[in-house]
Formats: structure tokens, sequence, C-alpha cells
């Protein structure tokens, strides 16, 4: 029965092809922009989520200051600026598997290539940074030599591949930090040979590391930190350890903030979600068009086939029959509109992804999901189907006598 | 089997009434041949529209096998032209967009035929037309006494106890024209159908046993033949 209506309706709108193809262009356009907005969009999100996943949903970090009395800067309870907290603060506190220390400092160095010195970026990494929380590093990829030891005692030093050529040093090479002699051991691949991936402590090739040991002998005080990495256990509710070690760091010299990936994904999630709806609601304004287009076309279709629908009443069609079948026109319409946008919204954010990828030199993908595709097609058909029910119910009130007499 | 007593029908053209039955009565029995004839405009369509179930009056009553159908619903009167009505139309009325097959069975489709008989159905009675071997021609494609065959083979598509033809010839020559009304004829005195037309035509009407002159919505006479012309 559906399907022979679903015939007859084929047919009037293969009879005015080039009406029908004019009718859904609005509603291509439209589905082709959301299909086309959405998927890229969430194609971005997936891959910053994907990032801060490498770091897992059980990794808490910890900041220096407190970011909610942010002042131009991390600032601590008395208003002055901190950069670096206390790693010993954290000490006893359950459901730790885990802890990464990071410490910065502006250095001294001094090379034989080197006119003069410089005062450059030295950060000292914890050996468990390495084990545990590379992600941190983009996997701190080495290029050439190796990781320094953390046992050994003497001095050795990691180079970004900038700064490894800027000081004119290879592996092997020495340069010297606040006056003292060290060895570089190896050489960080740079930020374009790295396929994608992000580093969540910025530059690396730019970095000169060194143990977190060698920081505390270099510039003193073994209780500093810059960054701290925690990993929890996987039991451990993420959100309420990360509230107790902001409050263990309340009202002290250091105050702290922590981030967790479930906040930050939340964020992610928040801001582009917002955009997403931004802009397809942008696009959602040329898919009310089409469905005005289709409601406009089925008005005209109607008044065409008043006799036919004289007919079809005369041969015992009832009211609702014709209702059915210009609701089904109308729905047809909608739905090759959504089929059709949505083929062209993968391809256009296929095409768009691969200039993305190239723009960004990182791996990119549109992300289309089901629930997209299937709701484009399905919610341009209930569109469409929506447009006509207006000309549908004219068509189905027509007085079949009425109807035939119509010229 | 159509009874119809004291039928009123006035439409509104604009402002002005149009009294297109003023009070009309009249019998039709199971096998019967009427022709309905008058000038235009004197209410012939209408009275046709009203025994096929197709319009209802605006007063009197209309009985079909004792059944007043001139308090039917819109559904009733859909489903009774759908199961017991068959129409012929003046100018076809073919729905251009379907062959003649798809024509000629659209009856069934809306009664939820499937869709092995509509085809097996629809064949035979094009056969029967003599259009077997049109079957998948548009309208378009076919002459005007193929079109009227083709309307002829739908109006009986659902076996309908009742046939009605507005001016069946009106569109035609005469040679083709002939040749429809010894169609009509010919499926009133085999099949026993009731066949009821309107027509303009004296020879037309010479098939008919009853004929029936209307005037301005009035019966102004009605002979009953002896015997067939
Ligand atoms: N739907 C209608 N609306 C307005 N006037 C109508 C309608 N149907 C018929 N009429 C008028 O009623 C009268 C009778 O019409 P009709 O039954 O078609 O006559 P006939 O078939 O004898 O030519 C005519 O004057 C016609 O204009
Ligand atoms: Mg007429």
């Amino acid at each position: 029965m559906f399907l022979d209506y679903l015939g007859l309706s084929w047919q009037s709108i293969k009879n005015r092809q080039l009406r029908s193809w004019l009718t859904i262009l609005g509603i291509v356009i439209g589905v082709t922009a959301i299909v086309t907005l959405i998927s890229i969009g969430q194609g971005v999100q997936d891959s910053i989520l994907n990032e801060f996943e490498k770091l897992g949903y059980n990794t808490v970090t910890v900041i220096p200051g407190n970011i909610n009395t942010q002042r131009g800067g991390f600032s601590n309870a008395a208003g002055d600026s901190v950069d670096s907290l206390s790693p010993s603060v954290i000490e006893g506190l359950e459901d730790i598997n885990s802890k990464g220390l990071i410490r910065t400092e502006t250095g001294l160095i001094n090379a034989e290539d080197l006119e003069g010195q410089a005062f450059l970026r030295v950060t000292g990494l914890s050996e468990s940074i390495l084990t545990n929380f590379d992600a941190y590093f983009n996997g701190f990829p080495i290029d050439q030599g190796e990781v320094f030891s953390f046992t050994d005692d003497e001095d050795q030093v990691v180079l970004g591949t900038e700064i490894a050529s800027e000081l004119g040093v290879e592996v092997g090479g020495k340069i010297q930090i606040e006056g003292r002699d060290f060895t570089v051991t190896g050489v960080l691949k740079s930020d374009e040979e790295t396929d994608g991936g992000f580093s969540f402590y910025g530059d690396l090739d730019s970095g000169l590391f060194v143990p977190y040991k060698t920081m505390n002998a270099l510039y003193g005080g073994g209780d500093v930190a810059s960054i701290m990495l925690i990993e929890l256990s996987e039991s451990a509710d993420v959100t309420e350890v990360a509230d107790k070690i902001e409050k263990l760091y309340e009202g002290r010299d250091s105050a702290a903030t922590t981030i967790t990936t479930e906040e930050i994904s939340k964020r992610v999630n928040n801001a582009l979600g917002t955009i997403q709806i931004a802009l397809a609601g942008i696009a959602a304004i040329s898919l009310l068009v089409g469905g005005v287009g289709v409601m406009n076309t089925m008005y005209t279709a109607v008044l065409e086939r008043t006799r036919e629908i004289g007919v079809m009443k005369a041969v015992g069609a009832k009211n609702s029959s014709i209702l059915k079948l210009f609701l089904i026109e109308s729905g047809l319409l909608g739905l090759f509109g959504g089929a059709l946008g949505t083929l062209f919204g993968v391809g256009l954010s296929l095409i768009a992804g691969h200039f993305i990828q190239n723009a960004l030199s990182a791996p990119f993908s549109p992300s289309f999901r089901p629930a997209l595709i299937i709701g484009a097609i399905a919610f341009s058909f209930f569109l469409g189907a929506a447009s006509g029910v207006f000309p549908a119910r004219q068509a189905a009130r027509l007085q079949p006598v009425e109807a035939l007499r119509y010229e | 089997m159509i009874k119809l007593t004291d039928v009123e029908k006035t439409y509104m053209m604009g402002e002005t009434e149009v009294r297109a039955l003023r009070g009309l009565d009249l019998n039709i029995a199971d096998g019967e041949f009427v022709a309905i004839v008058g000038p235009s405009g004197s209410g012939k369509s209408t009275l046709m529209h009203i025994i096929g179930a197709l319009d209802v009056p605006d007063q009197g009553r209309v009985l079909m096998h004792d059944e007043d159908i001139s308090v039917f619903s819109e559904n009733e009167l859909a489903n009774l032209r759908g199961e017991k009505v068959g129409f012929v139309f003046q100018t076809f009325n073919l729905i251009h967009t379907l062959n003649s097959l798809e024509n000629v069975t659209l009856p069934l489709t809306f009664q939820g035929v499937s869709r092995k008989e509509r085809y097996e159905r629809g064949k035979a009675l094009l056969e029967t037309v003599g259009l077997g071997d049109r079957l998948e021609h548009k309208p378009a494609e076919l002459s005007g006494g193929e079109q009227q065959r083709v309307a002829i083979a739908r109006a009986l598509v659902n076996d309908p106890d009742l046939l009605l033809a507005d001016e069946p010839t009106g569109n035609l020559d005469t040679d083709t024209g002939r040749g429809i009304m010894d169609l009509l004829k010919k499926l009133n005195e085999e099949g026993g159908m009731t066949v009821v037309i309107v027509t303009h035509n004296p020879n037309d009407a010479g098939y008919a046993g009853q004929t029936v002159h209307i005037v301005d919505g009035k019966i102004v006479e009605a002979k009953t033949a002896t015997e067939g012309a």
C-alpha cells in the first residue's frame, strides 16, 4: 500500500524533474552546510580531545597559582605572582599512583659557537615524567642519541633541534649551563617531523632538558616544581582528589590549581559545541528556506493537479489517501534533498579536512557520526513532509465535483 | 436500485445562486440503460454526480439499494464509489503521468488490492476493450478513442454495479463514438450492469431503455423505449 503510494508520488516528482531539482536545492545547500560544519567541528573536537586523552582521564595537572583569583597572571593568596609550588604538600595523599615533576628556570647558557651568552629556558624532568607522562611532551621523541640517564651524577642535557643548531652542538657535544659543563646526550625530533600530536609543554624545538635533580643542584631548593603531573589509581574519583589537592595548597605561599582531563574535555566540548550550534543555526536558516520552497512547490502541485485529485476521488480515493500521497511526495523531496546534501557535505568536509590537515601539518579527519548522517537525512524527510502538510490538507479537502470542473 | 426523491442542488457562483437541480425524482432499476439528455447547463452532470455518490444533494433523498446515501460521510461516499461505481468522463480524465495499465488499476490501488491482482485485472480489462497491446502507453501516446477505452476499463476495474458516463462520445468522432457506445451496451446487456449516460447525441440516446430529458434542473420528460431502438 505504502509502496504503491510511493510509486505514484515518485511518478509525479519525476514528471516535473527540473522543478523538483530546483525545489530541493535549498534543502541540499542547507544540509550540505550543516553536515560539513558539524563533521569538521566534530573532527576538530575529536582531535583535541584525543590529545587530552593521551594524558589519561586519571591524570591531574597541578599548576602554581590560583586561577580563580588570577590577576594578570597566576598569583598566590597574597596576590603575589607565583611560578612554583611545593610537591611535598601532597605527600601522603591517597590514590596517587605516580607523580611527575617539571621545573623550569631561566638559565645562563654558554657554548663554543655561541657569541657571548644566552638566557634560555631550562627544564628539569623527573624520571616518572618520561615513564608515565611523556604524552605531556608529545612522547618526548628523541631523534639522535638518547635521553640522559637519571642515575648518573654526570651533567647531561637533551636539546630541542632548533636550540641544538643555534648552539652549534650535536650529540656528544658540550654546552655550559650556569657555568657548569653539560654533555648533550640527545636531540629531539623537530615538531615538523613528528606526525602530529601536540606538546602540552609548548615548543619542544627550543627546549633544554635536564634531570629534575640537576635543577636542584643548579638553582637550589629541593621542593620546587613548576608543574606537577599526578596519576591517580583507576578507582580514584579524579574530581574529588583534584579538589583535595587544591585544598591542601589553599592559603599557602604556593597556591595551586588543578586541571583534569575531564574538565578540559568538558570545556572543549562546551566551547566547540557552542560554536557548532551557532554555525549550524545559521545553516538551518537555509533549510528553512528549503522547506518554504517545498511548500511552494506543493501548493503549485495541488493547483496543477486539482483535476487529477478529482479523478482520484471519483474512483474511490479517500481524503486520507490524497493526504498521504501529497505528504509522501513532499517527504520524498525532503529526503532526496537531505540525501544529496549529506553526500555533498561528506565530500566537502573530506576535501576541507585535507586542507586543514595540510595547514595544521597534523593528522586531521572530519568525523561522520552515524547520528549526524541519519539525523540529517531523517530530518530532511520530516522537514519535507512537514512543509507539505498544508498543501496536502488543501488537496485532501477538495470537493471531488469542484476538482473535476477545475480547468 | 437507485431512487431519487425531490432532489435539489444549488451552487454558489460568487454571490449568485445557481439552482442546478430543482426538485427531481428519478428511478433507475437494476440492469437498466438510462440516457440523460438536455441542453447545456441544465444539470445533467450534477444529476449524474449525485447518482454516482460523487456529490450529495442539498435536499431530498438518494436511495441506493434502499440505503440513503445523501447522509453519508465523505469517507463512506468514497468507499461506495470505490466499490460500486465506475465513472467515465467526456474528457477521459486519465492521469497523464501513468500508463494505461496504471490508470486502469488506480482505483484498485486505493482499495489496497495487491500488485499482482491489479496487474491481472488491469491487463484482462484492457484486452477486453481491445487495448491488450497498449499496456505501457501513456495517455498522450493514445488516440481519443483509445483513451476513452482506457477510461472505460478503469471504470470497470472495481467490478461496479453502476457505470456512469458523462458525454462519453463528446470528444470522439462518430465512428469511434459508436464503438464506445456499443461497448457500453454490451456491458449492459451481457454483464447486466446498470449504465447511466449523459449525452447530447440522439444516436447515443437511442441505446437507452429509459431516456430522461431535463431542462433547468427539472425532468420535463421521461420515456421508456418499448424495445431497443
Ligand atoms: N461546482 C459548481 N459550482 C458552481 N456552479 C456549478 C457547479 N457545478 C455546476 N454548476 C452550475 O450548475 C448548472 C448545471 O451544471 P451541470 O450539471 O454541469 O450542467 P450540464 O452537465 O447539464 O451542462 C450550470 O449552470 C453550472 O454552471
Ligand atoms: Mg455536463
